[in-house]
């Protein structure tokens, strides 16, 4: 059930490991709690489910663009992630 | 959807749902007030309350409504007149709803000792023994049924035990009704908490079981409802759903506990089949406990991954962990069992609404999850 992502500047590794744990914005937490709980300031019961349904949507946006390798800018669930790097590139591992 | 949270709530029936409607639409009034529109309220407020005494096992007149179990509980723990150095036994295995509500008694100069539970979450006589010996005891509090692992204390033998040392006994009885026949006039219990949503009734809906009224102090002042035990009016639609929700419990006894036997023992054999690597926190099932809590640890599983995947396969469980500030903790129950940490538990409970087909499936999902 364990699925990880590895992510890549410059041939220097800024993150690896389960998809859940990616350090992900603020924002997109709170945008993702409104979602399914309607409540901006979980508990943290409820954002580690909100840490799962993040992480979930960078495996399925990976499997979408269907490519081993996406650059981070290629779709809007990586776009999420609280990484700022140039040319940076996703992928499982 | 696969449901088997039952032990957090239970949906309400469709004709709980009708009779809460039509009691909402056919008795408008007040039953406080005199005239027509409330006297009929106030009748079919005394027929509800008649026909769940009856259910229960005891008189009307010992049954007062609350907002919900743990008020109930509240109501028994806070109302009744400690004397100075008093002390309130109870044990690890307790409801939040018993064990906050002692937090706050201790504040006010209460003493409270907890007992500790065996390794299935039974309190042993002789603990209890032993405590009552050594300490002015004013009350027990326990679980009668646990929520979280099922354990079903002996109430006969803990509280004929409390009587004979002249210890008030109150009894957290909220998982009871939909899986035991009650005759609380019987049992040696001073007071009982139960709440509707959890055998199929609304929420928001609650009965204390008192014995003696005039030993409590209410916690809500006002009109002088539940004869002054709780101010307030009287909920008539929920109280009405509650004594629909509670005749269909009764009645269905028999045929709901087999089939959720019948559900629990094939959900242990499909586990046993399967390659997972699971233990069941509380008791085996042929010990005295609800057989429609299921509470499996899985061995080097993160339970609330495995609850968010069952959730995204429309499952639907319980964690035997809880929010505390910015940790989650696990459930204290599971630390007082002593159950192996090095499993992450969900609580699976079961229904008669469920078939044996969703209870293998279940197996499945988890096995193609946990491999």
């Amino acid at each position: 059930m364990e699925e990880k992502v590895r992510i890549v500047s410059e041939e220097e590794t800024l993150f690896e490991g389960h998809a859940h744990e990616l350090p992900f914005r603020e924002s997109a937490i709170k945008q993702k709690s409104l979602e399914l709980f309607d409540e901006e300031d979980p508990c943290i019961l409820h954002r580690s489910f909100v840490f799962e349904a993040l992480g979930d949507e960078v495996l399925e946006a990976l499997d979408e663009l269907g490519n081993d390798v996406a650059r981070l800018d290629a779709h809007e669930a990586f776009a999420k992630i609280d990484i700022e790097a140039v040319e940076a590139t996703i992928s499982r591992c | 959807m696969i449901y088997l949270d039952y032990a957090a709530t239970t949906p309400p029936s469709e004709t709980v749902i009708e009779a809460v409607t039509q009691t909402l639409r056919d008795y408008p009034g007040n039953p406080s007030s005199f005239h027509r529109p409330g006297r009929e309220a106030k009748k079919r407020y005394q027929q509800a309350k008649r026909h769940i005494a009856t259910l229960l096992g005891t008189i009307p007149e010992r049954i007062f409504f609350t907002g919900s179990g743990s008020e109930a509980t509240a109501l028994a723990l806070k109302g009744h007149p400690f004397t100075p150095g008093e002390t309130i036994l109870t044990t690890t295995v307790e409801h939040h709803a018993t064990l906050h509500t002692l937090e706050q008694l201790k504040k006010n100069g209460i003493r409270v000792r907890t007992l500790p539970c065996d390794h299935e979450g039974f309190l042993p006589e002789e603990t209890l023994e032993a405590a009552l010996a050594e300490e002015r005891t004013g009350m027990l509090s326990l679980v009668h049924a646990n929520n979280e692992i099922g354990t079903l204390q002996d109430l006969k033998a803990l509280g004929d035990l409390a009587h004979a040392h002249d210890v008030k006994v109150h009894a957290d009885m909220v998982q009871s009704p939909l899986h035991m026949q009650l005759a609380l006039d019987e049992m040696p219990v001073d007071y009982a908490s139960f709440s509707a949503h959890k055998f199929f009734g609304p929420k928001g809906i609650g009965i204390l079981y008192a014995r003696d009224v005039n030993e409590l102090t209410p916690l809500i002042d006002g009109g002088g409802q539940e004869h002054g035990l709780r101010s307030g009016t009287e909920n008539l639609p929920y109280i009405v759903g509650l004594e629909k929700a509670l005749a269909e419990a009764v009645e269905a006894l028999t045929p709901r506990e087999a089939a959720i036997r019948r559900l629990a023992k094939r959900f242990l054999w499909r586990l046993e089949a399967s390659t997972l690597e699971y233990n069941l926190n509380g008791p085996p099932l042929e010990k005295p406990r609800l057989w429609n809590i299921l509470n499996i640890g899985f061995k080097g599983v993160d339970p609330q991954r495995l609850a968010y995947k069952l959730d995204r396969h429309d499952i639907a469980v319980s964690l035997g962990s809880a929010c505390s500030g910015d940790t989650i903790e696990r459930s204290h129950v599971l630390e007082a069992i002593k159950a192996p940490r090095s499993h992450g538990a969900l609580r699976f409970s079961l229904s008669h609404h469920e078939s044996e087909e969703d209870i293998d499936d279940v197996v499945e999902v988890l096995q193609r999850l946990l491999l």
